[in-house]
């Protein structure tokens, strides 16, 4: 059972812990731990709980303390485990304010356009501060995130830094349809999407799509228009271009459509290039055989 | 996984059980039950198959005694099959613990036990329907 919770359960351990001997050590304080942890939940009014409850704390306990070593994992070998346990709640509460900060600029950031799906998930964002039993439950999400992001955040990242990262790409993700014209906006997504305003579709990705269309033409983003003459020069340069250099091209072109949209900060435009990489494969694709008439919109 | 929690659980040091029983036998005999050291070990392990069929782990013990205090002043418990009664009573209680809607507490869920157990008269099929469906 040594190695049993770095192998198994464990996503950032994998990074942080090196020797055997720190395995060996962090096993045995962890266990004791969650021992505890679980006796408190069912405290003295329940001798059984359900063995996946259990399991739910134990994977809690696991989050709570995984914060704390994160940041001190020059501790590991020292450090009495229910003392790291209470550090990393109050790294938790710390990443719960940063929270609430980015769900105000969201909130002031919220487009205009109405999508079920949206506006449901803005909504559980707000509920979620006083939801979250971060004190046995903190690797969970205690409410429904069904709208989905242009470039969704990795599922191995777990509780409020999950929700953290996937509220700061719906920020990006707000700032970049609110930059458009509304018309124009209204009707791409119209073109684009049967019925935007019920489907669980990302209002983001064609905007996204057809702007770094037109800069890898070099052309206004503003229009945010794709015709077929445009679509045909996208597809000679995808197809004139290896994969190395055309995953250059798009590269470049993410970083200009970020100065373009007046996003300067790092992590934007990381979000942008990420998303303009992970869309090389469905163009290259699209360039050979069908066209890019269902990645490129004509408005 | 979970199996793996359940050996840390089930390998902690836990009051001797046997004992704890015994320790039952004064308050019992006043309305003239008793427990043979057979139907100890039966009612022992009963419990612990309950609470592995009901996919539970075991934090601390005492369930079967705070049942055997709960239902022992009751009309409908016989003389004759007392250990088997408190044997299916164990099952009942960590089948529902395991099942209800609502996370009842262990006095909550004994009580809600008993109350139906009175009504219906002592163990039955309606008894544990009544249950199975209320809570």
């Amino acid at each position: 059972m040594d190695n049993f919770l770095i192998e198994n359960n464990s996503f950032y351990l994998k990074n942080i812990l090196l020797s055997d001997e720190e395995k060996s050590t962090f096993n045995e304080k962890f266990f004791a731990l969650a021992k505890r942890r679980i006796e408190l939940f069912a405290s003295l009014d329940h001798s059984s709980i359900k063995a996946e409850t259990a399991k739910e704390i134990f994977d809690g306990t696991l989050f709570v303390i995984e914060t704390y070593f994160q940041s001190n994992k020059e501790n590991i070998l020292k450090i009495d485990f229910s003392t790291a346990f209470n550090e990393g709640i109050k790294i938790i509460e710390k990443k719960i304010e940063y929270y609430k900060f980015l769900l105000d600029i969201a909130e002031k950031s919220k487009i205009k356009f109405q999508n079920y799906y949206y506006l449901q998930t803005m909504k559980n964002l707000t509920l979620l501060p006083n939801l979250y039993d971060y004190n046995y439950f903190a690797n969970k999400i205690p409410c429904d995130i069904d709208y989905q992001l242009a470039f969704s955040v990795d599922e191995k990242i777990l509780g409020i830094d999950y929700i953290t990262e996937y509220l700061k790409r719906i920020i990006i993700e707000n700032k970049i349809i609110n930059s458009f014209d509304k018309k124009t906006v209204f009707c791409l997504l119209k073109k684009s999407f049967v019925d935007y305003k019920n489907l669980c579709v990302n209002l983001a990705y064609p905007i996204m799509t057809n702007a770094l269309g037109l800069k890898i033409l070099n052309e206004d983003i503003k229009e945010l228009n794709i015709n077929k003459e445009k679509r045909e020069r996208i597809a000679e340069i995808i197809n004139a271009n290896s994969e190395e250099k055309m995953k250059k091209i798009l590269d470049n072109s993410a970083n200009e459509l970020a100065f373009d949209l007046n996003i300067f900060d790092d992590y934007s435009k990381e979000y942008l290039k990420s998303f303009a990489k992970n869309l090389y494969p469905y163009i290259s694709l699209s360039a050979f055989s069908s066209g890019l008439g269902r990645i490129f919109t004509k408005i | 996984m979970e199996k793996e929690l359940a050996n840390i659980f089930f390998s902690l040091d836990k009051k001797d059980e046997k004992k704890e029983l015994q320790k039952l036998e004064k308050t019992i005999s006043n309305f003239g039950l008793s427990l043979s050291n057979d139907e100890i070990k039966m009612l022992i392990d009963g419990r612990k198959t309950a609470i592995k069929k009901s996919g539970l782990i075991e934090i601390s013990g005492g369930v079967t005694e705070k049942i055997i205090y709960s239902f022992c002043d009751s009309p409908y418990i016989l003389k004759t099959d007392f250990a088997t009664t408190i044997f299916e009573l164990q099952d009942t209680f960590y089948y529902l613990k395991s099942n209800a809607k609502y996370d009842y507490t262990d006095d909550e869920l004994i009580e809600k036990m008993k109350t139906a157990f009175e009504e219906f008269s002592g163990l039955s099929n309606a008894f544990l329907d009544f249950l199975t469906e209320n809570l």
